[in-house]
């Protein structure tokens, strides 16, 4: 595969469910060798776009692609370079854990064994228990721990650390960033928790309405989103009629602006117009997200 | 020689990890606790250490070699650069403008303690002098 | 207080399995011919609709009893007002309604015993919420015809069995065989809810419940399991080793079916011995019966699970086949095993009762192999539905009068008498193959959750 494409392409992608459209003209593009979180509200679609790019559900309208094939109808040799984590483990309970993974192994070529041992004895599953009398966390894991195994190229998870305890969530983004440090593998999850986002994504994706509103390095939607405390001498109008505004408080002579683009042209006027100080805050992701919400 | 570094990073706060670790390395050259032709530690390592993407490592690394703090040295990684002499930097003036964003935060926290800007200058000599002096 | 009863009869209402019920019960006596109850014949008939409605019963008061178990487990026992009295009258009126009320006015009109009518029932309520509530009982279960044969009541004639039963004249024997009937349909039923835990077969989510270790019995079996499970993961490449491959978790090893023929076996052969070669093919049937459906179970749970199964590394076409053959596969082992009981049945009929004259058995493993290959049809095609188990009764209950009102037409149009049995055969067959190929195709197509 050319190092140059693109793991993922989603163009013009529309998923309805009834009439109600969930997916709405989507496009999305992601390269190989980053970490893709996709962030949204419940229902925003976060598993329909998951499913569509697995092929487990079939688009009305639009292409996906993945790892330079047609969704739906996925090879073997596709699959046998992607892993995927859905979000709620279902596992046969009347199995053991070692014959689970053992099970899974034997349809892959390139399975490393050892490292599936490794990670079960670092994240303490009992091997020779029945999956059927693990906890949710433990479930979770021996999923993650099934898709990892064989080394894939494009790794998607669905609320992949919903049900682990926070120690367990930092251990699991080590081993995502392991193993998307060589730069030739990707990884695509999706998850509510925006502080693991922070800490291993490099690149965010916001579904919002059904499309894709923000697809960027993280470092820039931090750089470009920021909220404007204002305070004049002199009484602020009732509204702010600036480009870009995402949200905002106006209270006689103080005002908070949450912006989309700081540019210094934007800091000028508001400063010329309104004779206002300008201090500008640092927003993380969650209250960008927040912010970016707002108006729902 | 790698000198020892302890980064520390927030991943949570609103400013961007690569930003965060600019501004530190930045500080650390500038309060001289880092001197020149010492290493930086490997993106990788940084990474591992940070628990963070190492992308955003390498990002901060590059934008650093960009203005001139450090410079790659093939095989060994990247390194503090020398001082760059002023006259190298840009005119007077250029600096200035550079500077006048912070100083204008500066001025307006001083407006809202109630500081005059001599009150604010006795500082800015305090934090000069302590500089000159390592 | 009307709230509270209003919100116990909601937490009824609101699941089908409560709704199957009143309606089966309506149809119980209409699917035996009306005028069979006239007469002397009707007490014979009376006494095959006890039966019937003592499964019924038995069935009705299991689930009712998991229901209690769950609601009363719940938050609303301390936020309802006398919730739990509300629950536990409900059961009990629908307790009394079924095992009591119910096969008693039957009885009293066709003047039956009523205390053996209300007695089978009640056992059978008792024994179905005791497997549910306590899957350790399941052991005990197979043991209680042996404990009841201690019982002394009367002598037995074998031929008028059900209605001397029900007239309060069956021996030992008698009330052997009637708890092993009812016992066969119950422990198949232990048996897959060991086998499967999804929560509209077996209700066994419990608020704050932690997962049960499986029985001792259960551990034991699956060791078996285990060892067939180590070897199948041995086997790749040939297309026959893939197929074996899938069906690897859903696994039942050749120990474990060996020992429930063996069982039932003997047991048929004892009951053919005491009761006759009726008795013996009455709990060859019932257990065959069971059997075709037993894989059901973890292939369903398997079935609402694909997102795992289809990003293995198979191509959609090529795993669509090989999915379905490994169910196949295991219904036909399935299917083998039906044919064993009745063979054994069979075989224990010739021996002890010769005279009986029961014949060869082509015809009826004929029929249960096209009833098979139907029901892995129907199964196939319903089996990743949310009310799989209604689709697939009704359907093969359609299927079945269709077919039978097909061959009727048939006749009519001049097909001769002896090529009615094996058209109903073929056309079984021929109909499972089209619910297959249908199934085919739309698992080609279908979105998987």
């Amino acid at each position: 595969m050319n190092q140059a494409e693109n793991v993922l392409e989603m163009r013009a992608v529309s998923k309805l469910y009834g009439s109600r459209p969930v997916l709405d003209r989507l496009d999305l593009a992601i390269s190989t060798g980053g970490i893709v979180g996709l962030l949204g509200k419940n229902g925003a679609g976060k598993t329909t776009l998951l499913r569509c790019a697995l092929g487990l559900a079939k688009p009305q309208h639009g292409t996906v692609t993945i790892l330079g094939e047609p969704a739906w109808n996925l090879s073997a040799s596709a699959k046998e370079l992607i892993g995927y984590v859905p979000q709620t483990p279902q596992l046969y309970h009347w199995m053991r854990v070692q014959h689970i993974i053992d099970y899974t192994g034997s349809f892959y070529r390139r399975w490393n064994a050892q490292l599936a041992r490794d990670l079960v004895a670092d994240w303490k599953i009992p091997p020779d228990q029945r999956a059927g009398t693990l906890s949710v966390g433990e479930a979770q894991k021996l999923a993650i721990v099934l898709a990892l195994a064989h080394e894939p190229d494009f790794l998607l998870l669905d609320e992949p650390v919903a049900s682990l305890d926070p120690a367990a969530r930092r251990e699991f983004l080590k081993v995502v960033l392991e193993i998307a440090a060589g730069g030739s593998r990707s990884v695509l999850f999706s998850t509510h928790i925006t502080s693991d986002l922070e800490r291993v994504a490099n690149h965010v994706a916001i579904l919002q309405n059904g499309q894709i509103s923000f697809f960027g390095e993280l470092g820039e939607l931090k750089d470009q989103i920021k909220r404007l405390r204002l305070i004049s001498t002199n009484t602020f109008p009732e509204r702010f009629e600036l480009p870009g505004i995402l949200r905002q408080r106006i209270e006689g002579n103080q005002a908070l602006v949450t912006t989309r683009t700081i540019t210094p042209e934007l800091l000028d006027k508001i400063e010329t117009s309104w004779h206002a100080t300008v201090e500008i805050q640092d927003l993380n992701l969650e209250e960008i997200f927040l912010e970016l919400h707002d108006d729902e | 020689m790698a000198a020892d570094f302890l980064f520390q990073v927030f991943p949570n706060s609103g400013l961007p990890i690569y930003r965060q670790l600019l501004d530190q390395v930045r500080r650390h050259v500038v309060s001289g606790r880092v001197s020149e032709g010492d290493f930086l530690p490997s993106v990788r390592q940084v990474a591992l250490e940070l628990e963070v993407n190492p992308m955003t490592v390498s990002k901060a690394y590059s934008l650093l070699e960009r203005d001139g703090v450090v410079e790659h040295v093939r095989g060994q990684g990247m390194r503090i650069a020398p001082r760059p002499k002023p006259s190298e930097n840009g005119s007077l003036r250029e600096r200035q403008e550079r500077l006048l964003p912070l100083v204008e935060q500066v001025a307006a926290e001083a407006y809202q303690l109630h500081l005059s800007s001599a009150q604010v200058k006795v500082l800015i000599d305090r934090v000069f002098k302590e500089l000159d002096g390592k | 207080m009307m709230n509270s009863f209003l919100h116990v009869a909601r937490s009824y209402a609101g699941r089908y399995r409560f709704w199957i019920f009143p309606a089966l019960y309506v149809l119980l006596p209409l699917m035996m011919k009306p005028d069979s109850f006239a007469g002397p014949a009707g007490r014979a008939a009376a006494a095959i609709l006890l039966v019937y409605s003592a499964l019924l019963a038995g069935l009705l008061c299991g689930l009712v009893a998991l229901h209690l178990r769950r609601q009363l487990s719940g938050p609303a026992v301390y936020l309802v007002p006398r919730f739990a009295e509300i629950q536990l009258t409900f059961g009990a009126v629908i307790a009394i309604l079924v095992c009591v009320v119910y096969p008693a006015s039957i009885a009293a009109i066709f003047g039956l015993s009523v205390v053996q009518a209300v007695g089978v029932h009640a056992l059978a309520a008792v024994l179905m919420a005791a497997v549910l509530l306590w899957p350790k009982s399941f052991l005990g279960l197979l043991l209680f015809p042996a404990v009841l044969v201690v019982w002394e009541t009367y002598q037995l004639p074998a031929a008028a069995f059900w209605t001397q039963l029900f007239e309060g004249e069956s021996g030992p024997a008698g009330v052997m065989f009637v708890a092993a009937l009812l016992a066969y349909p119950l422990a198949a039923f232990a048996y897959l809810r060991t086998c499967d835990r999804t929560t509209e077969y077996c209700d066994d989510l419990m608020v704050d419940r932690p997962p049960e270790s499986p029985s001792r019995l259960k551990e034991w079996l699956l060791r078996f399991r285990d060892a067939a499970i180590e070897w199948r993961i041995g086997c790749r490449a040939s297309l026959a080793q893939c197929v074996r491959r899938w069906q690897t978790p859903c696994l039942v090893s050749w120990w474990e079916v060996g020992a429930l023929v063996c069982l039932l076996s003997a047991l048929i052969a004892s009951v053919t011995y005491s009761a006759g070669a009726s008795g013996g093919m009455a709990i060859a049937t019932l257990a065959g019966g069971v059997a075709l459906f037993l894989p059901l179970g973890s292939w369903r749970f398997r079935c609402r699970a694909l997102s795992y199964e289809i990003m293995r590394p198979v191509s959609r076409p090529r795993f669509v086949r090989q999915f379905m053959t490994a169910m196949l596969g295991d219904f036909l082992r399935w299917t083998i095993v039906a044919t064993l009981i009745f063979g054994s049945a069979f075989a224990a009929s010739a021996w002890f009762e010769p005279q009986a004259g029961i014949g060869m058995p082509w015809k009826p493993l004929s029929m249960l192999w096209a009833v098979a290959a139907l029901l892995y049809g129907i199964a196939a095609l319903t089996v990743r539905l949310r009310y799989w188990l209604p689709w697939l009764l009704a359907l093969f209950v359609a299927s079945s009068t269709g077919v039978g009102m097909l061959t009727s037409v048939l006749q009519n149009l001049g097909l001769q008498t002896r090529l009615v049995y094996p058209t109903f055969v073929a056309l079984f067959v021929l109909l499972g193959a089209v619910f297959v190929a249908v199934t085919y195709r739309r698992w080609l197509m279908m979105e998987i959750t």
